[in-house]
């Protein structure tokens, strides 16, 4: 007798083992696959924006916030910093609710600059508000 | 021995209780969840689409992967970077260029029209600024193709160039493999021409190949137009799956021999 109830109160303790694990660590699988998505996006807005050899001409902080939020997509909150590594020079945009974002990635891509000898570093971060 | 069957019952049919709640509840809720996700996640690492930049083959790789594979499960577009659309008005054509979200940008088009003849296509080009007249728009004042041919027009924001290719009265076929540069199923190809940005025309060299005849594009092609002795057709160097915008889990840019593209996954099938 002893013995069925010793099992039963190991039965008891894994099935409360799995679910507090599956409560935790689904999640987590999910929100990983959304940050995954997230860094992709932002890494290929930062590239684009390398890319396109804009950076040199977007140094108004108006022009480029409208130029990153023309570019990223719906539903994303955006942090956009951009520095000149050669003069020491760092323009930083974000959108109004970024500091709301439950989660965010960054990604992150550099662009030489020949004319003006400069070095740019764009840092993208997109963002979501997640949850209720 | 009745009190501990009745012990043993009770026992059992607790955790059979409890194991059924429990199955329920991660049935019906969270699996659901990652498993889909998932299916997007693993096809964006087999088709190779963490890149940034690629090249036609790597491009045309991601199209094969998802149509094999998960064309089922998922939707995939492949779309010009910035939203181009154009409208055919009396006497006029009328581009526009907006981003997906809508915001107009400066930017500077080149359109040109192929008129595809009997022997060899002919162009006209013409280049302008987007907002001079209407805001991402403008008209220009010409006559639209009645016969076969197509429309490439090239927009330059900032330095992001993209581009969309109107093909009027004009077959498009698949049949070509940047990787192997095969234009497969075409034995009978008298003639092939390059589609480069901003408006060029270029005669490409071919030679006979393994299922077909192999055509050496030029980098910056993005379609190439074919004459056989039946007739003629465009056929896809940069291949582009058209949608509306941003869509999906996923709405990600890339780089194609200079071209920005956006690339939409996402749940669907």
């Amino acid at each position: 007798m002893r013995a069925l109830e010793l099992a039963l109160m190991v039965v008891v303790v894994a099935l409360l083992y799995a679910t507090l694990s599956a409560v935790s660590v689904m999640p987590k699988l999910s929100l990983r696959n959304d940050y995954f998505l997230l860094r992709e996006e932002a890494r290929s807005v930062a590239a684009i924006l390398a890319e396109s050899r804009a950076l040199p001409k977007l140094r108004d902080p108006e022009l480029l916030r409208t130029v990153v939020g023309a570019l990223a997509p719906p539903n994303r909150e955006f942090r956009v910093e951009v520095v000149d590594v050669v003069r020491n020079w760092t323009l930083t945009v974000e959108t109004p609710n970024f500091g709301d974002c439950t989660l965010a990635a960054t990604g992150v891509a550099m662009y030489s600059d020949p004319r003006s000898s400069s070095i740019y570093v764009v840092r993208v971060t997109l963002g979501r508000i997640t949850g209720g | 021995m009745i009190e501990w069957m009745a012990e043993v019952g009770a026992a059992t049919a607790l955790i059979l209780l409890i194991a059924s709640v429990y199955a329920y509840h991660i049935q019906s809720t969270s699996l659901l969840v990652v498993e889909t996700r998932h299916e997007v996640v693993r096809f964006i690492g087999e088709a190779g689409l963490v890149a940034t930049e690629m090249t036609p083959g790597e491009l045309a790789k991601v199209v094969r992967v998802w149509r094999q594979e998960y064309s089922q499960a998922i939707d995939l577009w492949v779309q010009p970077a910035l939203n181009i659309s154009f409208a055919e008005t009396v006497g006029a054509l009328k581009v526009c260029a907006l981003s997906w979200s809508g915001t107009p940008l400066p930017a500077n088009v080149t359109m040109t029209r192929v008129r595809l003849g009997q022997a060899e296509p002919s162009k006209d080009a013409w280049s302008f600024s987007i907002g001079q007249r209407e805001v991402g728009c403008t008209a220009v004042a010409l006559q639209p193709v009645t016969d076969s041919g197509l429309y490439f027009i090239v927009v330059d924001t900032y330095g992001l160039k993209t581009f969309r290719v109107i093909p009027v009265n004009l077959e498009v076929r698949d049949n070509y493999d940047p990787e192997s540069e095969v234009l497969y199923n075409s034995s009978s190809v008298r003639q092939v021409y390059a589609l480069i940005a901003p408006g060029n025309l270029v005669p490409a060299p071919i030679e006979p190949a393994e299922g077909g005849v192999r055509v050496h594009a030029e980098p910056g092609t993005v379609a190439l137009i074919v004459y056989e002795e039946e007739g003629v057709y465009m056929a896809w160097r940069i291949p582009l799956r058209e949608g509306d915008g941003f869509r999906g889990d996923l709405n990600k840019y890339v780089v194609v021999e200079g071209y920005a593209l956006l690339v939409s996954v996402g749940a669907g099938g």
